[in-house]
Order: structure tokens, then sequence, then C-alpha cells
């Protein structure tokens, strides 16, 4: 490959530097370029053979008759280059070509469908951002609405049925039914929601049994069959005359103790209808702790009554029906009674872990 | 259905992944990222991970310590590394998409050499599709950088696009949406500092860096012999003696030392001229070919090839940015009215 002098080297030098930027840029291209030539006494073949364009093109551009022209990029790389042939600033002159190209052509409807494809665009993706959170907001102002509420429609969904048993005066208690949350009877006293009592209608004054239940933790006995986790956990059930053998929730056998009380707390119980069904007989545990355990109790019908973790000193009383599962987290630590007599289990020595099922016929 | 809604939020990418910087545009927004492909591998209880990509990486270039390397993951226009190129593409798809609060899911253009196998081709894909691209359409780079430069393609007319990159030279005869002649030889902007840190080696007997190369091409590098003389003041490790040592090199060694891989691009263009049809010779004869790429910055470089050629040569604007924007040209003009001019793998 040869390397040969610029074209521009032969050409001498003239007064190309007094044509300010001003000049560039207020002239046309056209006449910008053909007055360097001349400025330059450089006849159009010659420029056109140092270009290797022909001549015809050179003169369509110091006419600045772009439409003989092929495309925009060639006629700025033509410029370009004549300029750097004439020594003058290609950039000023390629802008001068740009702005009177702006001016012939009337490029307003190519942007603006361009423009509102772009906001269309834009549109849709907001709409659906909104839609999303919108679904979001809707989502969680229904979830947040219906947790509350959920308990009380549970409980009057499930029927629940609450037997009450006078024994007694089992003539004049005939089987009362309670609708919930509807009837309100004064003798009943509310625990946790005062606002709603249960009304007996249609019994005799007499025979209105009030259900005394003393509870250790009432709050466990809140919604039963809502949450597993809940505890119930009772004191040693007295049982006085007349009874009132509560069946909360069929998740909870325990037995809760009635007395012929006037108040009754029964936090839970007021949501609940009131019926009157006849109980399995039921076992008691009793459990004494003397460390750190927790504890899991289960019933004949598989649902778990009781579930905590307990210290040291407490001693939890439970009614069920046997058989009764028993899980110890740890049980060496754990005195269990059932029935009130003494059980003797076996842990696991690797893990604690004690697994004791009990019913009247093994002990 | 998960990746189409993540899409939504996506804009579509246009990329150039080349061998010395890889460019991302984006419809209405231009060439939002211009970066070295390059990226630093940080390796440590024989776990590697990335410990930068892009600019941060590219100054980490031969001044890295023993568990640190700074690597280029593309070579001659090709993955040379499939899962650090990988990693390098997802973080700049995430560095364009800053701003979502969504992980993109883009429809991804990228655009490869002409001579690339299918393997390099598909490479290429799956490795798009594995920095999260939901879509992605291949471009041969000639053709994306005569749409870039504003060429008529779909025109029955012919143009010629030389396109000079870091690792490859693409030269294409297009017509009508499609490459009639194409041709790539490998020979590109890393050629021309490769020549320079050659040529510095051998007549001043010291070693300069790729890094100091290139600073030496952009700043006096040229093609053709100009009027004036440029100079600039290197330091380089001296060979003989071992210690850094400082010199002036000129425009003119500098011509000297790009005769090589000049020559050769030369030929190409002369080569691809030789074989193209009469009547798509006679059209560009008639309006000349047009330079892109990097490679076109060097300066008179259009001025070498209209000599040796004798046809009219015009560099494009901006011809860096050509080649990604011409692939997201392609992209909308697929859109709007369903072109097919992508390469298949």
């Amino acid at each position: 490959m040869t390397l040969m002098p610029g074209p521009s080297d032969n050409i001498p030098s003239a007064s190309a530097e007094t044509l300010s930027a001003s000049q560039l840029l207020s002239d046309p291209p056209g006449a910008t370029l053909r007055k360097a030539r001349d400025a330059r006494k450089l006849d159009l073949e010659t420029a056109a053979d140092q270009l290797n364009l022909s001549a015809s093109v050179v003169r369509a551009l110091e006419e600045d008759a772009y439409d003989s022209l092929p495309s925009p990029t060639f006629i700025r790389g033509y410029i370009r280059c004549y300029a750097r042939l004439l020594r003058l600033s290609g950039d000023d002159l390629v802008r001068s070509y740009e702005r009177i190209e702006a001016l012939n052509q009337p490029s307003a409807d190519i942007e603006g469908v361009e423009a509102s494809e772009v906001t269309s665009g834009g549109w849709l993706r907001w709409v659906l951002v909104s839609v999303v959170v919108g679904t979001i907001l809707v989502g969680t102002i229904w979830v947040q609405g219906n947790e509350p509420a959920s308990g009380v429609l549970e409980s009057a969904s499930n029927e629940q049925e609450i037997e009450l048993v006078d024994q007694n005066a089992a003539s004049s208690v005939n089987s009362v039914e309670v609708e919930p949350m509807v009837q309100e009877i004064a003798a009943i006293d509310l625990v946790e929601d005062p606002g709603l009592a249960v009304k007996e209608p249609a019994v005799a004054p007499e025979a209105v049994t009030t259900v005394d239940t003393e509870f250790v933790q009432p709050s466990v006995v809140q919604a039963p069959v809502v949450n597993e986790q809940q505890v119930v956990e009772l004191t040693p059930v007295m049982v006085d005359m007349p009874v009132a053998a509560i069946d909360v929730p069929e998740a909870s056998l325990a037995e809760i103790t009635v007395e012929p009380v006037a108040a009754i707390p029964t936090t839970a119980l007021s949501t609940s209808t009131i019926s009157t069904v006849s109980m399995p007989e039921k076992s008691s545990i009793t459990m004494k702790f003397n460390g750190e355990c927790w504890v899991e109790v289960w019933d004949a019908s598989g649902q778990r009554i009781y579930a905590n973790l307990r210290q040291a000193g407490h001693l939890v009383s439970l009614k069920g029906v046997a058989p009764i599962e028993v899980k110890l987290g740890n049980g060496s630590a754990v005195k269990l009674e059932f029935n009130g007599n003494p059980v003797l289990f076996a842990s696991s020595k690797r893990t604690g872990v004690a697994h004791v099922t009990l019913s009247p016929e093994v002990h | 259905m998960f990746k189409r809604l993540r899409g939504m939020f996506s804009t579509d990418l246009s990329i150039d992944l080349g061998t010395a910087n890889t460019l991302i545009y984006v419809k209405d927004r231009g060439i939002v990222l211009d970066e070295p492909s390059v990226v630093a591998i940080r390796q440590q209880n024989g776990q590697k991970s990335v410990a930068a990509v892009g600019v941060d990486a590219k100054r980490m270039l031969g001044r890295t310590p023993g568990n640190i390397t700074a690597i280029r993951p593309l070579k001659d226009g090709v993955i040379a590394d499939f899962h650090v190129t990988e990693k390098m593409l997802q973080y700049f798809i995430s560095k364009v998409h800053e701003n979502s609060f969504i992980s993109p899911s883009p429809r991804v253009l990228v655009c490869v050499p002409c001579q690339s196998t299918q393997v390099e081709r598909k490479a290429i894909k799956e490795s798009a599709m594995g920095a999260g691209a939901r879509e992605v359409y291949l471009i041969e780079e000639p053709m994306a950088a005569a749409i870039g430069a504003g060429l008529p393609v779909e025109e029955a007319s012919g143009s010629m696009v030389v396109d000079i990159g870091g690792g490859t030279s693409e030269i294409a005869l297009i017509s009508l949406n499609g490459v009639v002649y194409s041709d790539s030889v490998r020979i590109g902007g890393d050629t021309f500092d490769e020549s320079i840190v050659t040529y510095v080696r051998r007549n001043y007997g010291s070693l300069i860096g790729e890094a100091t190369a290139e600073r030496i091409k952009e700043e006096i590098g040229c093609a053709y012999p100009g009027n004036e003389l440029l100079e600039i003041d290197v330091r380089g490790r001296n060979l003989a003696e071992g210690v850094p040592r400082s010199f002036t090199l000129n425009s003119n060694e500098i011509l000297e030392a790009l005769q090589e891989p000049l020559s050769q691009i030369v030929s190409a263009v002369k080569s691809a001229l030789e074989q193209s049809p009469p009547e798509l010779a006679s059209d560009i004869a008639e309006k000349g070919l047009v330079l892109t790429g990097g490679g076109a910055l060097l300066r008179d470089l259009d001025r070498l090839v209209a000599e040796e050629t004798g046809l009219p040569v015009i560099v494009a604007e901006d011809p860096l940015t050509c080649v990604a924007r011409g692939g997201g040209r392609a992209m909308e003009m697929m859109d709007k009215r369903g072109f097919d001019m992508f390469a298949h793998e």
C-alpha cells in the first residue's frame, strides 16, 4: 500500500480562514463551498476528481440542489469531504445543511405518530400498575375487614351447641336452645364481650341456669375452633347443681365447670348456640411441672386440647375423653396423674420427649 | 406469563456487544450505556466472583493484584468466555433498568459478526437469555451499522458499509434489506493497539500497555500522512534497563506502525468491490462507501480508503454508536412493518 499526499496538500492556501463560523452558519453550505473553492482558485472538475465524485454531484452541492443527490447520510459525508478539501469546518457546514433540510421537511406527522405510540405504551403500563396496586389495596382491606368478624361468623356457622343439664330439675329444664348473639339474658355475664349476651327465651325463671367457669386463662376460650394453638387451661372442675356441661365447639372437649351462679364469664360461649346433647364420660389429667417443658394433649377425637410451654411449679389440670394422648417435651420434669392415679412413663434418652397414651383401661 | 408481565416494565434493548465496548441503545432514549467490555473477576478460596464491570474493570486492566483478573470476555467479536459474558450482560441490562422496581426481562437485539459460526451465535443468544432477556434477536453487524448510518437499505440500490470494530472489520454490500456480500477480517481497533505496542517495543526498546497504546492511537493516530505532525509523550518500561522511561512519539511513526493492519482492511474492501455484482458496484461507485465503527474515528482513514479505491468514502455520523442505533431502529422497523432482517442461528 502506498500513501500519497492528500488532495488538499496541493491546494494553494487561500483565505479560507477568513470565512468565520458565523458566515458558515448564516450562508447555505453550497454558497460557502463555492466561495471557498473560488478563493482557492480551484475549478469544479479538479475538486470533483480529488473527491472521487462526479462533477454533477459537486455542482449540486454548491447549488444546494440536494434532491438530485442520494440520501442525507451521503450528503453530509460529501459536505464534510468537500469542506476538508477546502479547509473549512465540516461540522459548521453540516449544521447549516441540516437546518436547511429541517426547514424543507415537514416531519410533524411522523413525530406525531411516534409521540402517540410512546404515550400509549406508557399509558398501558401505568394502567397495569394502578390495577395491580388497586387489587392489592382491595385485598388488604377485605382481609382486614374480615378478621375481627371471622370468629363470630365461624362460631355462628358452626352452630355450636351448649348443653344445659339440670340434673335436679330435669323435669323443669328441658332442652333449651339459645340463639347466639341475638338473645339477651341478664343473668349471664360476659367476661370479655359484655356487649354480647345470651338470652334463654321461653324458659321458666327457676330453670335458668347460670354457668360459672373458672378460667386460669380466660382468653384461651375465646375461639377454640379458629385457633388450634389456643389453650384451655382449667382448674379442677367442680360440678354443682344444676350442672351445665358446656360443649364448646367440637374442637375442645375440655369440660368447663358450671355452677348455678348468677354471673357467667362465658367469653367465647356467647357466640355459640346452646342446645342439649349428651356428654361422653371424661377423664381428668393433672400435670405437675418440676422444670421447663412443652406439652401437647390430644383427646379421643384426635383434637389437640392443650398445647403450651410450662415452667417449674406450674400445675395443669385437664379433662377430656379418653384415650388421651400426651406428649411432653421434657418427660422427666413432669409428674402425671390420670384420674387421680400417678402415671409412670419413660422418656426418650436422647431427646427427653415422652409420649404417653392414657385410657381408663390401661394404667 | 410472568416474564411477559416483567417485559411490560422493561424496555427493548439493542446491544452492540463489541470486543472493545458494549453499547446499549433504547428507543426514545438513545445510547444509554457505553462501557468497555471488560470484567474483573476476583478469585477467593477457589470461588470466582465479579469484582467490577465496564469502566471500573477497565481501569483495573493491567493493574490487578494476584487474586483479581481483568478480562475481556469477547474476542474477535465473539464470545470467548460464556459465563463472564453472561454476567457482564446481566450487569449492563440491570444498569439500564436501574429505576425499574421489577427485575427486567427485555426483548434484546444483539449484533453479531457476519462470519460468526452457528455455535458462536448460539452462545451469544444463550448468554443474553441467561442474562434475563425475554426474547433475543440477532442481527448482522454491517446491516445494523448500515441502518444506524442512515443508508437506504430498503431500496433496490447497493450500499456498502465498512464497520471497523474493536476485534473485527466487517464489510458488506446491502440491498433490499439483505446482505448481498459480506466479509469479515479479524482486524480492528485492538489490532491497531497491538501494532503500536509492537512498534514501540521494536523501535524504542520499551514496553507499553494496551491502555497506553489506545491513548496514543486516539490522540495522534492517523491513517494518511497529513500536513501537521502531532506528538505525544509516553512512559513505558525500558526492556534493557528495566526501569520506566519517557519518550516522545509522533503521528508519522504511528502511521508507520499501523501500515500492516490498515493495508489488510483496504485489501478486504477492494476484494469486496471486486466481488460485487456490476449493478451494485455501479451504485457504490456513484454514491461511495460508508465507514462506521470506532475504527472509523482513526484520523484520515476515509482519505486512505478513498485514495486506494478511487471511490467517495464518507464517515458516518457518530460512527461509534451506529451499530447500536441501527439495531434499535431495526427493532422498531420489525414492530411496525414486520421486517425480517435478522440473522439466524
